[in-house]
């Protein structure tokens, strides 16, 4: 009997071994091509996001289409998501078709890890004309573009207040210079309320969704482009201390919550949802989040503003980050060595991305990458509109992460955490950027 | 003469039983180490263009201030552990051996049972213990009246290193306790029995009987929670990804990190060697230390 167990045993174990040199060699005769894909686009969500909905559409179409061909699309947790993509990217073993994040596109493309769809685009002029101008900026290096995406031109930076709450710390209207904002943060909070509700634990939002607008406003965006050019700007320019002194001087007057380091982007939301919190800050992604999530007297009572204009900003009030497509879908680079991988490629993103989809985004409150002029807004939300209303006037200005060498992203973020905490001044958070800054140079 | 050759098998079969281990070990273990070593020598950030730089990754690597913070954080975790985890455990492993513990299959199959969750489960249910709205620790100190301990448990710098040793410490108790007690099963009764004649009183056998009576066990177990403490990562990752800042950053996160948010992968290499070279001087270093009398016993 023992015998046998042990036989068997090792007969099983044996098989993967066995099998996978099989599977091998019979692919090199006759196997059906096999096409993967890794997104954060979650089958749950195909009722809300219309995002979602065109991916699965999508999915639906290619399988129909191509029925000899195995597609294998796997959906991984937006933030799991950019640790496993950089991985697979150094292991050289990126799916067929990824989402691509605008910072990562320099060293992807640096390493020839991404295809150029420039030629595709210049092919069909009557699809790629419908983009909306520079909205594909994050995604191109030298003048090819590399990735296309279904979003774009909304905002990383929106403040979501509840008037009643504002209301009720004696404020009708939502302050439009920051030392008014501060004054208000204060009565705010004395009357037992979260200011600011605010979940940096992986640590993007506060440079996202914070920073990066009131720095930009400070230094204007020509610093911006230079520090991304490694054209000669440097992070110890007083106008960007003086935007980083903003955030401490918020963190300063307790006008966020205290475990701020140890929430997440989402968990940032639930204070705001149930009425304890009177703002947080995000962007247009939120919307719909809030419309669906929020009390319905809390979202009776929710209202978009943005940043308070600050004494010596260079830029105008109305310059808020965004006006690109943050993510966007792109491909391996390894395609074009099979061209019907490369067709498919293609049909993908045409199927993905096009203007019916982009009717529907708008028609359900989000942002197309594609001018959409046309659309019913009747199933539209107030707050919906609103947003629109908040797009239409608003100055694009690039997000620091969706445009910065990573390394220096992940610098400035970790360390924007110690400065929420008074850990560190502004000047120093400079000066370790700026070394980093250094260091990353080629 | 089957006999024999069964007990003396040539060495033929010797090699041919040894080497699918080897091989596998060899596979797994050393070729990675080796493609790390060669690696920490190139600027590379995953791609097709590799740069040799020399030793440039590792002098960057041991002048970067934030490694060696990382390392102090790794000590703090190893000294928490060997407190909490060996120590807790030679106690709870002592009190089984006592008759007056009831139910001791029951204790000891709870104290266990944290072991075999996997780390980022542990993490992700110690996030949530410590929440500060929603968290067990919070509301148990607020339903005893001791609203003045609550603290930012996962945000404030000072107290991280020990809010994040917590759940390490309590996960491994079992796996301890299970070791020192099969130790502690190989002592003679006749032992406690003559010590019980004499008057010794728990704590007195403790020290007199069991600790040296157990003394290898304990050396490999502390051992084992030094390696442990300096590969720590999955439930810092899960907990606080290493913040506020860097202040819960430790030496596999920090080469992680480098590796993988910033692509510096030569660095990353780097950053895992030294990771290694330091783990192996402390071990060394607690062996010459606590097993200086009996280096024959492993």
């Amino acid at each position: 009997m023992k015998k046998l167990t042990v036989l068997l045993l090792v007969v099983f174990l044996s098989i993967p071994l066995f099998a996978n040199g099989n599977g091998e060699e019979g692919g090199a005769t006759a196997a059906p091509v096999t096409f993967t894909s890794m997104t954060t686009y979650n089958k749950a969500n195909i009722e809300t996001d219309a995002r979602v909905e065109a991916w699965f559409n999508m999915v639906e179409a290619m399988k129909k289409d191509h029925p000899d061909v195995n597609f294998e699309f796997e959906y991984i947790p937006h933030d799991a998501y950019q640790d496993k993509i950089q991985i697979l990217a150094a292991a050289n073993e990126l799916p067929d078709a990824l989402e691509v994040k605008g910072s990562w596109t320099k060293n992807f493309v640096e390493n020839e890890r991404l295809l150029p769809l420039t030629k595709m685009m210049d092919e069909d002029k009557s699809w790629s004309e419908l983009f909306k101008p520079g909205v594909l900026k994050n995604f191109t290096v030298n003048g090819q573009i590399y990735a296309i995406g279904i979003e774009g031109g909304g905002s990383t930076h929106i403040i979501f207040y509840n008037s009643a709450i504002l209301k009720e710390a004696g404020y009708d209207k939502f302050p439009d210079k920051f030392d008014d904002f501060k004054q208000m943060i204060a009565a705010i909070k004395a009357k037992g309320y979260i200011p600011i509700s605010l979940g940096d634990k992986s640590s993007w939002v506060a440079e996202s969704c914070y920073l990066s607008t009131i720095g930009n406003r400070m230094t204007g965006v020509e610093w911006t482009d230079s520090i991304t050019n490694r054209s000669g700007a440097s992070f110890n320019n007083p106008q960007f201390i003086k935007a980083l002194g903003v955030m401490a001087e918020l963190a300063a007057i307790g006008a966020f919550n205290e475990d701020l380091n140890s929430l997440e982007y989402k968990q940032q939301r639930t204070s705001y949802y149930n009425g304890k919190a009177a703002m947080f800050v995000e962007g247009g992604w939120a919307v719909n989040s809030v419309v669906k999530n929020a009390l319905p007297e809390v979202l009776e009572a929710t209202h978009l503003a943005d940043f308070p204009e600050v004494k010596g900003q260079v830029g105008p009030d109305n310059l808020n980050t965004g006006g690109t497509s943050g993510w966007g879908i792109g491909f391996n680079s390894s395609v074009s060595e099979n061209p019907e991988k490369e067709a498919l490629c293609e049909d993908l993103i045409k199927k993905f991305v096009n203007m019916d989809t982009a009717v529907k985004l708008a028609e359900t409150g989000r942002v197309s990458s594609m001018k959409v002029t046309d659309f019913d807004t009747s199933k539209l939300h107030r707050l919906n509109i609103e947003y629109k209303n908040y797009l239409d006037q608003f100055m694009p200005a690039p997000t620091y992460d969706l445009v910065w060498d990573p390394a220096v992203i992940e610098t400035l973020n970790s360390n924007l955490q110690m400065l929420l905490i008074g850990n560190i001044t502004p000047e120093k958070l400079a000066a370790e950027v700026q070394k980093e800054y250094e260091n990353s140079a080629e | 003469m089957s006999n024999h050759s069964a007990l003396y098998p040539k060495k033929t079969v010797f090699i041919s039983l040894l080497a699918p281990g080897v091989v596998l070990y060899a596979v797994i273990a050393l070729l990675p180490i080796l493609g790390a070593l060669f690696l920490s020598f190139f600027k590379w950030s995953g791609g097709v263009h590799k740069t040799f730089i020399g030793f440039e990754n590792y002098k960057n690597l041991f002048t970067d201030i934030r490694f060696w913070n990382a390392l102090k954080n790794n000590l703090i975790i190893t000294v928490v552990s060997l407190i909490g985890q060996v120590g807790i455990a030679l106690i709870v492993a002592t009190l089984f051996l006592s008759r007056s513990v009831k139910l001791k299959n029951f204790h000891r199959s709870v104290i266990f049972f944290p072991v075999v969750l996997a780390a980022i489960i542990i993490g992700f249910i110690w996030t949530m213990v410590y929440s500060r709205d929603y968290g067990l620790l919070n509301f148990i100190l607020r339903s005893i009246g001791l609203e003045s301990w609550i603290k930012p448990w996962l945000d404030d710098p000072d107290i991280i290193m020990y809010s994040i040793s917590a759940p390490i410490v309590w996960q491994y108790i079992g796996y301890y306790t299970v070791i020192i007690s099969s130790g502690m099963t190989a002592i003679p009764k006749e032992i406690f029995e003559s010590s019980d004649l004499d008057g010794a009183t728990g704590w007195r056998k403790l020290v007199y009987i069991i600790y040296p009576m157990t003394r290898n066990t304990i050396i490999v177990s502390v051992m084992i929670c030094i390696a442990g403490s300096m590969k720590i990562f999955t439930h810092i990752l899960v907990m606080t990804g290493g913040g506020p800042g860097s202040s819960s950053m430790v030496m596999a996160l920090y080469a992680y990190r480098n590796s993988f948010v910033k692509y510096k992968l030569g660095f990353g290499s780097a950053a895992s060697l030294g990771i290694m070279l330091i783990s192996l001087i402390f071990i060394l270093g607690t062996r010459k230390i606590m097993g200086s009398k009996n280096n024959d016993q492993f």
